[in-house]
């Protein structure tokens, strides 16, 4: 206990600098911005941003992504809140009684309880990760090959699992990132692999290119094509402080939600996706009466709100301590990680204590912060949510354009975005979700390193995989998610799901 | 586009990007399950792709030669798309503008600089969207997207390059760098 709060003051001395602390406000400002704007996410800002963090030191530059991730999720919030659309993917849940209540003058109590809620859950997130991180990281270091390779496997099939739509499809999705991440040099041998001649791809796909073209090129397009009016804003949005009663209401499923949320998050393949769906229904069941539900109930915006950001917290930690990305957004800051010579994995802990709990306190210091930024700033953000698309979408291109191109120098890198952004356009007409696909790419480098080393360690025998109990017990929890998600029960709750 | 004849392309389309894979692979080694060589995984990954294809297509199949069972898709009205002239140019307007929006500022960005890439980019894609040939006057619009995109220009400018100092050439050209 006594070691966990020196490793807290170490983590808060380093926060605390003046840079640090101020990418940390900057990275929450820019997330909140990009997570109000609609049509642009947080995949696609990291990947534009990235080359910014070349030139800073590592934790600055981690502090400042992780700042705009969590950022993101706020912003997202107040945009289904006040216009009835999901800034995010994580907050179509809000929408459901997050808007109603806007449109009954109380959107300022939503807006309020949900950085409130957002805030708790932040916090004990932050204890979470704090607290499981070094734990976590002593079980990583005696990890083989096989275990990795078997944690890798249970983390594509949540993502399977957890895609909308068929299983066929999302499980073709992960495929094809796997495949796509093996297009550049063999990691033994050096041969170029399936790069149809061309140099320029060699080093392989950069994720970033991969990334900001499924979610920055593909949205716009996407947007484009529903040509949808510009939606109405409420202007009316109330007292922004929930009353003594609002907050009553809403502790028990803030702190539900905050738990549902941080179990979820943890899981490898994106189980913080699920925590807002999960803690709404919830709820939902708890409730004396669930007919309030959908018509402004302050508790369907309190639960998720919290499950949300509990989860984005909490999906750090298999990031920082076993190495392996749960989502595209911890892929970009492996990508960070490396550039500057840092390896994520269970001994950043021990060789960079700095960095690690620096991140862990900047989280913290994040959270307070957007409380602090996202509230008394509603006016600038509702004015932002009027600028019309048509101006927007080309400033969003060009930004995507430049920061593709910084990335390498490389004008080559452009027309790929602009080229994979299309393909996963078309993709998506057919049913075909991007998600997947980034996952099965992300690990995909991993999950061939691990495979072949446990292979000639086990000269060629597929034994060890099912013979050392944790890989033999990731395995099974792999093909047990499966098999549930194919009953017959569960696969007509994902259908209602992906048709609402 | 029903479910039915979008999964029919959906599989086609896998099985076709799983036979180029094969066939850009196929000089590669495979090695041996002791030593995997480079071409394993790629080969393994991409019948296991092909496969899938192979599954989507024959389920679409399957199920409209037995249109008396075929799950009906709840009448999704399709997207409205063409609110101006021409249906068909339409929908293929924005992804031809984008496209040539991203090839014109990746093909000019080295040679001749920010100052000429970002305004082409920008203006090319205003184009995209259905709103730039409705509404207000056409002299008024074409004000506006010049003056949008030698402002948004300089902002890039600004922001990019003098504040974060990213490595873009802004004008070659002219300034040097």
């Amino acid at each position: 206990m006594g070691e966990l709060f020196d490793n807290l003051r170490l983590g808060f001395a380093t926060a605390l600098s003046l840079l640090n602390l101020a990418l940390c406000l900057g990275g929450c400002l820019i997330g909140t911005l990009i997570g109000v704007l609609p049509g642009i996410g947080p995949i696609a800002t990291i990947a534009m941003l990235l080359p910014i963090t070349f030139n800073l030191e590592p934790t600055g530059a981690l502090i400042l992504l992780a700042g705009i991730y969590y950022g993101a999720q706020y912003g997202g919030s107040t945009a289904a809140i006040l216009v009835n659309i999901p800034g995010e993917a994580t907050s179509v849940v809000t929408v459901l009684d997050g808007h109603p209540m806007a449109r009954q003058g109380r959107g300022g109590a939503a807006l309020g309880i949900a950085a409130i809620g957002s805030f708790i859950a932040g916090t004990i997130g932050t204890l979470v990760v704090a607290g499981l991180g070094v734990p976590l990281s002593e079980v990583a270091l005696w990890f083989g090959p096989p275990e990795y390779f078997s944690l890798m496997l249970l983390g594509l099939s949540l993502a399977i699992v957890l895609a909308q739509g068929s299983l066929l499809k999302a499980g073709a999705m992960v495929l094809l990132g796997l495949l796509l991440s093996t297009i550049g040099a063999d990691l033994e041998t050096g041969q170029d692999r399936l790069t149809f001649g061309f140099d320029d791809l060699s080093d392989g796909l950069d994720f970033a290119v991969l990334a900001m073209g499924m979610f920055g090129f593909a949205e716009v397009l996407r947007n484009l094509e529903s040509d949808e009016p510009q939606p109405k804003i409420e202007s009316k949005i109330g007292r922004l402080l929930p009353s003594r009663a609002d907050f009553k209401q809403a502790l028990g499923p803030i702190l539900r939600g905050t738990g549902l949320g941080a179990v979820l998050g943890i899981l490898p393949g994106n189980g913080a996706v699920l925590a807002p769906f999960a803690s709404y229904a919830l709820e939902k069941r708890v409730a004396d009466d669930p007919s309030r539900f959908g018509k402004g109930a302050i508790e369907g915006v309190a639960g998720p709100e919290a499950a949300n950001n509990a989860g984005a917290q909490t999906a750090f930690i298999p990031l920082l301590t076993l190495g392996i990305p749960p989502n595209a957004v911890m892929a970009l800051m492996v990508g960070a990680m490396t550039i500057h010579g840092i390896i994520p994995g269970p001994q950043v802990i021990t060789n960079r204590p700095d960095l690690f709990w620096g991140m862990v306190a900047s989280m913290w210091i994040g959270n307070l912060a957007l409380l602090a930024i996202n509230l008394p700033l509603i006016g600038l953000w509702v004015r932002l949510l009027r600028v019309p698309y048509r101006l927007m979408f080309p400033a969003i291109l060009v930004f995507c354009c430049i920061g593709i191109y910084s990335l390498n120098n490389r004008p080559s890198d452009v027309l790929l975005m602009a080229g994979f952004g299309l393909a996963a356009h078309c993709l998506y007409k057919f049913g075909f979700e991007p998600a997947p696909l980034l996952l099965g790419f992300v690990l995909g480098r991993l999950l061939e390193e691990k495979l072949r080393q446990a292979l000639v360690l086990s000269r060629g025998s597929f034994l060890p995989f099912v013979s050392r109990p944790v890989s033999c017990g990731l395995l099974l929890v792999a093909l047990a998610v499966l098999i549930v998600a194919l009953l017959p029960a569960v696969s007509k709750k994902r259908a209602e799901v992906s048709l609402s | 586009m029903g479910r039915v004849s979008g999964d029919l392309g959906g599989g086609l389309c896998l099985i076709g990007i799983a036979a180029l894979a094969i066939w850009q692979g196929s000089d590669l080694e495979l090695g041996t399950l002791r030593q995997l060589g480079p071409g394993m995984m790629p080969r393994v990954l991409a019948v296991l792709l092909g496969a899938c294809g192979v599954a989507l297509a024959v389920r679409s199949l399957m199920a409209r030669s037995a249109p008396a069972t075929a799950v009906q898709e709840p009448a999704v009205p399709p997207p409205v798309t063409a609110s101006g002239a021409g249906g068909r140019w339409a929908s293929l307007r924005a992804p031809v503008f984008l496209l040539a929006a991203a090839g014109a500022f990746g093909l000019s960005v080295r040679p001749l600089g920010l100052v000429v890439a970002a305004p082409l980019g920008i203006l090319l894609s205003l184009q995209a969207s259905a709103d730039a040939t409705r509404g207000a006057s056409q002299r008024r619009r074409l004000l506006e997207s010049v003056a949008f995109a030698f402002g948004l220009t300089l902002f890039c400018v600004l922001l990019f390059r003098t504040l974060l100092s990213l490595p873009m050439p802004v004008a070659p050209w002219l300034i040097g760098y």
